[in-house]
């Protein structure tokens, strides 16, 4: 069985079903022969995946559909070894560097000295350079995007690095002057519509504009998640009519529950009922700086307009703290403690402002 | 040392001593004739010879007593003979008991003689003393070696570990040899026992140090009639060669292993191993490891595992890994992350990828000991050594012993040794002292009394100060009840006139008092007035027993409980968050010490600020943070989530090749790799729903364990510190770790079908009840 997510992903550029002049000019850039590094940016399932893959189908054909995977192994100058997962066909690589942390850079650098050293074999491709993609660019330490900076310059002739990230805000500023940065901004919701019209066209089923409501309402321009709700609520409803429960991730719906809780009770033990609760996301690999966004939005949503600013406030400071800190716990727990006080206080004596 | 001397300067309680040495020394004339000196002081000089034979001797085995001071001397005259025996006195077998010789120590006996000789003054003491010596001279050769390996366990039901994981142990290693559980009926001689046994290869024993892994291992074995086979430290055959031909110690080990994997051949007379391997049956022991912090060598080893697994067949023998996990001693200057790394990881370490997740390894891993099982196995321990019930210490201080040592046996026996060894000099020394010492034990006593102690359950146990200090010195590590006593001054923030303050210190409360008075704070400030605290950081900070960076998840933990309001909770973690922004673990090696204090500071600092005064006592619990465990979980889910990332990564391949060759599949055809945050948060959430909703498999089932459990149904209570009867809590750790098949609890409903790849094993029970490979030929 595969997901909707996957079967129906458009393979080339002409299948894209919006941003038609981002789409036409890849295709440009890839008959021009000129091909830049490229940096492609934005939201998590706005596309930037799947526009890279058509982009390369464009460049080199259907050949690129020819994949193997690699295991690569890597030795820290401190005798470490790593493994990497590598993803490649004959005419690119792709690869997460993060994934190892602090020792991003040496995959960087072993593996495009590799693939910079090494000419095009084929003599049938249709470009004489191989690419690199390198996913979640913006999670590389300053030291690899530094390697990355250097090999750019150095192998232009053999290779082409395609970088995909969620904002060149964590990128360093050499790289993004290198690159052309191609925006890939999330679907509207009338562009996320028509997506979900032509899945369930392929599906042979009429999708009720309420249900195309609810998921477009949960997912927020994230078509990856509009989709895989779409289907998960498929199977839940066949129909898709009436009163639809939205299929939802379930930490999410842990994360209502903590907001609820939260507002329900300003105590101490009911800190502690929602201390196991953050305990159990945490520990089910939920990042905390997601988790504490996700509360504090449902938080919004519920308290007093008054409250509102407050409550952004002190998610900003815990959040900021937290990517200081290492103990996420504490901070997690700090933010909710503080915004039952804000919240008690709120109820007992009205608004004051509490910005300290 | 004559009959004559002996009888003329001891009483009458040592004649059964003297007798029997006399005897050893009749065959050596020469020494005895040349030594004029009384005996008395002959024996104290003795015994630094001895023990200086007898140690490395007993590191490699536990010799019983008997056999160890028979040997022990021989060897210590042996040496004299020549200047090469001294090189290999370790690897030379005892000589006889006729030959030995009383060498040399003459001159010794002289100058101790006079030493002696000036406490003559008092003839009554003397003779007294002359009789302890005589008595101690008789235990002499035990006394020289550790508690541990004289007293150890000598039967199964004496060993100090929980029942279910000993017999887990037996279980194995029966099943293993004989290829049938311990209490099962043996299957008649036609069933091929070979099957269950060929995946009962390797036992891996972890668990912190010193709760009886190897002591377990090596009881069972000696019950089941197995012979042991031991790659140890004691292992060393450099001087054979000379020191000019070193073998590296992997291989050493391989040529360890290939020597030892089958049971001896029928050269030695008592067996005729090609008939019956069960004649004779051999285990490997491996208590020591290779360094595998070596990459080179952790390679080599667990390639040496690795065919010593595959390489089966009925005559081999299954080997038995005891791995310390390093670092849970919880030591103050490793920090937490150190700390975790042991457990689960310490197995990959040690074994492998290969051989761990392979058919032919168990783990059994061994928790910390519960203080009540202390106190059993140490009164055991004192009963035998001790044979005079008025000269073992209290209860209560064994008590303390238990408490203090951190569920590490080893440690706790050898406090205890060395407690009773000081004891006794005391006694021998200073009897006058005796009646102050009564005096103040009486006075404990009436003290503790009259505080209304409860006794075990969160009482203070009544041992005298002193002792209490004697013990500090003598064990320190006194963790676990200070941690308990530190935890407890920060979360009851004891200010001064608090209510209720007859049972404090009085002499504390006055140096309090003492104290210059704070100056009012202003106006604006008057919310942080504060009466006078009874924790005075200067003292308190070096009786905090962990690293700060713990202590703050300790004091994490437990603040909500030990406040009235959600404000002065609050105030309390934003402390601890502005504690932990130092960053004072994660990287220990590049943060400053100053941030590290300045870190402890501010988290009890804050929190002692923060708390309200009197802190309300509602029976709070002060409980194990939860964290770690979280995080370990974390770990795990982690590395499950690489797996179904790989998964999701080739199944998107093949076919992903599968369209390229125009054999449209109804797959899904992307093929690329999703990122891990995507991965966690959107796909792998909403995957497990679609498929619990489809019943169709689309996730390996190493994604059961990130599913997280239905929001309500959990209500998780911290393990709790010291108080409590801990045998209850054992015995719950027991269960649950019976219980636990690996798989943790997942409820029902997402125990569908899941889609493993087609190669990857059952689960080991499996495999060993219905496995017909065996059957084809």
């Amino acid at each position: 069985m595969s997901l909707w997510v996957d079967k129906y992903r458009p393979r080339s550029l002409d299948e894209l079903h919006y941003h038609p002049e981002l789409s036409s000019r890849l295709r440009s850039l890839s008959a021009s022969g000129d091909f830049p590094h490229i940096l492609f940016y934005g939201p998590s399932g706005a596309g930037k995946k799947t526009r890279i893959m058509a982009t390369l189908r464009e460049l080199y054909g259907p050949g690129v559909e020819k994949l193997r995977i690699d295991q690569r192994v890597f030795v820290t100058p401190s005798n470490r070894k790593l493994d990497v997962n590598v993803v490649q066909s004959n005419y690119h690589i792709e690869l997460t560097p993060s994934d190892v942390g602090m020792y991003d850079r040496v995959v960087i650098q072993d593996i495009l000295k590799e693939i910079a050293q090494t000419q095009q074999v084929d003599l049938n491709a249709k470009q004489r350079f191989k690419v690199v993609i390198i996913n979640e660019a913006d999670a590389l330490t300053r030291d690899a995007q530094a390697a990355l900076r250097r090999t750019m310059e150095k192998y232009m002739n053999n290779m082409r690095l395609i970088l995909c990230a969620n904002s060149t805000s964590k990128i360093i500023a050499p790289i993004r002057s290198r690159c052309l940065l191609v925006r890939v901004a999330a679907p509207t919701d009338d562009e996320m519509t028509k997506v979900l019209q032509h899945v369930a066209k392929k599906e042979r089923f009429a999708l009720p504009t309420s249900a195309t409501k609810s998921i477009l309402a949960t997912s927020q321009g994230n078509l990856r998640k509009a989709l895989l709700v779409f289907e998960a609520m498929k199977m839940q409803k066949p129909d898709l009519t009436g009163d639809l429960e939205v299929a939802k991730p379930d930490w999410e719906t842990y994360c209502s529950k903590i907001a609820d809780s939260i507002l329900q009770e300003q105590s101490a033990q009911k800190l502690l009922d929602v201390r196991g609760k953050i305990y159990e996301l945490l520990s089910h690999c939920i990042p905390p700086t997601v988790v504490l966004k996700t509360i504090s939005e449902r938080i919004v949503d519920k308290v007093d307009d008054a409250l509102k600013p407050q409550i952004i406030h002190w998610a900003a400071y815990y959040e900021l703290r937290m990517r200081m800190g290492s103990k996420k716990i504490f901070h997690l727990e700090a933010f909710i403690a503080k915004v039952m006080t804000i919240y008690k206080q709120f109820n007992m004596i009205g608004y004051t402002d509490d910005y300290e | 040392m004559t009959p004559s001397s002996s009888s003329k300067s001891s009483g009458k309680g040592s004649s059964s001593s003297s007798s029997s040495r006399s005897s050893a020394s009749n065959g050596t004339k020469s020494t005895s004739s040349s030594a004029p000196t009384r005996k008395l002081s002959s024996m104290s000089s003795f015994q630094p010879t001895l023990s200086f034979k007898t140690t490395p001797k007993s590191v490699p085995s536990t010799s019983s007593p008997a056999s160890s001071s028979a040997s022990s001397r021989p060897s210590a005259s042996s040496s004299s003979s020549s200047s090469r025996d001294e090189v290999d006195r370790k690897l030379m077998p005892p000589p006889p008991p006729g030959t030995k010789l009383k060498p040399s120590i003459s001159p010794q006996k002289a100058s101790n003689g006079d030493v002696k000789g000036k406490r003559k003054e008092e003839p009554v003491v003397v003779l007294d003393d002359d009789e302890d010596e005589e008595m101690d001279g008789s235990y002499r050769p035990e006394e020289a070696q550790m508690w541990t390996e004289l007293y150890g366990p000598t039967h199964e039901t004496e060993l100090a570990p929980g029942k279910a994981r000993i017999a887990k142990v037996k279980n194995w290693l029966h099943e293993s040899i004989f290829g049938y559980p311990f209490d099962a009926q043996p299957p008649p001689r036609s069933v091929n026992t070979d099957k269950i046994r060929k995946y009962k290869r390797v036992l891996f024993l972890s668990g912190p140090a010193g709760v009886g892994k190897a002591t377990t291992a090596r009881l069972l074995c000696a019950s089941l009639g197995v012979e042991i086979m031991e790659w140890g430290e004691s292992v060393e055959e450099w001087s054979l060669g000379g020191g000019i031909d070193r073998e590296s110690a992997i291989s050493k080990f391989n040529s360890f292993i290939s020597r030892n994997s089958y049971p001896s051949l029928s050269m030695s007379s008592q067996t005729s191993a090609l008939q019956s391997p069960d004649n004779n049956p051999r285990i490997i022991l491996l208590t020591a490891l290779p360094n595998l912090s070596h990459v080179a060598t952790r390679e080599a080893f667990h390639a040496s595992l690795l065919t010593f697994c595959q390489n089966f067949n009925s005559l081999s023998c299954p080997m038995v890994i005891v791995h310390s996990d390093a670092g849970s001693g919880g030591r103050a200057e490793e920090s937490w992350m150190d700390r975790e790394r042991g457990g689960r990881e310490g197995s990959l370490e040690v074994l492998g990828r290969e051989v761990r997740d392979g058919p032919w390894c168990q783990e059994i891993d061994f928790l910390p000991l519960a203080p009540t099982f202390l106190n059993k196995a140490l009164l055991r321990v004192l009963q035998t050594a001790i044979p005079r019930a008025l000269d073992r210490p209290s209860h209560a201080t064994i008590q303390l012993i238990a408490h203090s040592c951190n569920g590490d046996l080893r440690s706790a026996i050898n406090s205890l040794q060395l407690l009773c060894g000081g004891r006794k000099e005391n006694k021998s020394k200073k009897r006058k002292g005796r009646q102050d010492e009564a005096d103040e034990d009486l006075g404990t006593r009436k003290r503790g009394a009259g505080r209304g102690s409860r006794g075990g359950k969160g009482g203070k146990l009544d041992v005298s100060r002193d002792l209490r200090a004697v013990l500090d010195a003598v064990t320190r590590k006194e963790q676990s009840l200070n941690l308990f006593h530190a935890l407890g001054k920060v979360l009851y923030n004891k200010r001064l006139d608090d209510p209720n303050m007859e049972d404090e210190d009085e002499e504390l409360l006055e140096r309090i008092r003492k104290l210059p008075a704070d100056k009012p704070l202003p106006n604006h400030l008057q919310g942080f007035t504060r009466r006078k605290s009874l924790v005075q950081m200067e003292t308190f900070i070096p009786t905090i027993p962990i690293d700060a960076s713990s202590f703050a998840l300790w004091l994490h933990q437990s603040v909500p409980n030990y406040c009235n309001e959600i404000e002065e909770v609050s105030a309390g973690l934003d402390a601890l968050c502005s504690a932990d922004i130092m960053r004072t673990d994660d990287d220990i090696w590049q943060s400053s010490t100053q941030a590290i204090a300045y870190a402890l500071h501010l988290s009890v600092r804050g929190i002692l600020m923060s708390l309200p005064s009197p802190v309300p006592r509602r029976s709070q619990k002060a409980t194990k943070p939860q964290f770690f465990e979280s995080y370990k979980l974390e770990r795990d889910n982690t590395s499950a989530l690489d797996h179904v990332a790989g998964y999701i990564t080739k199944k998107g391949i093949s076919a992903s090749n599968a369209f390229a060759n125009g054999e449209a599949r109804d797959e899904g055809v992307w093929g690329g790799m999703y990122d891990k945050r995507v991965l966690a948060g959107e796909l792998v959430p909403m995957m497990v729903k679609l498929q619990i909703l489809s019943a169709k498999p689309i996730l390996p089932s190493s994604a059961q364990t990130l599913c997280l459990p239905p929001y309500s149904s959990f209500i998780r209570n911290g393990v709790e510190l010291t108080a409590k009867d801990e045998i209850d809590m054992d015995d719950e750790y027991e269960a649950s770790a019976a219980g636990d098949d690996g798989l943790g609890n997942i409820d029902q409903s997402h125990t569908q079908a899941w889609d493993d790849e087609p190669d990857k094993k059952e689960e080991e029970e499996d495999w060993l009840v219905d496995d017909d490979i065996d059957d084809f030929d």
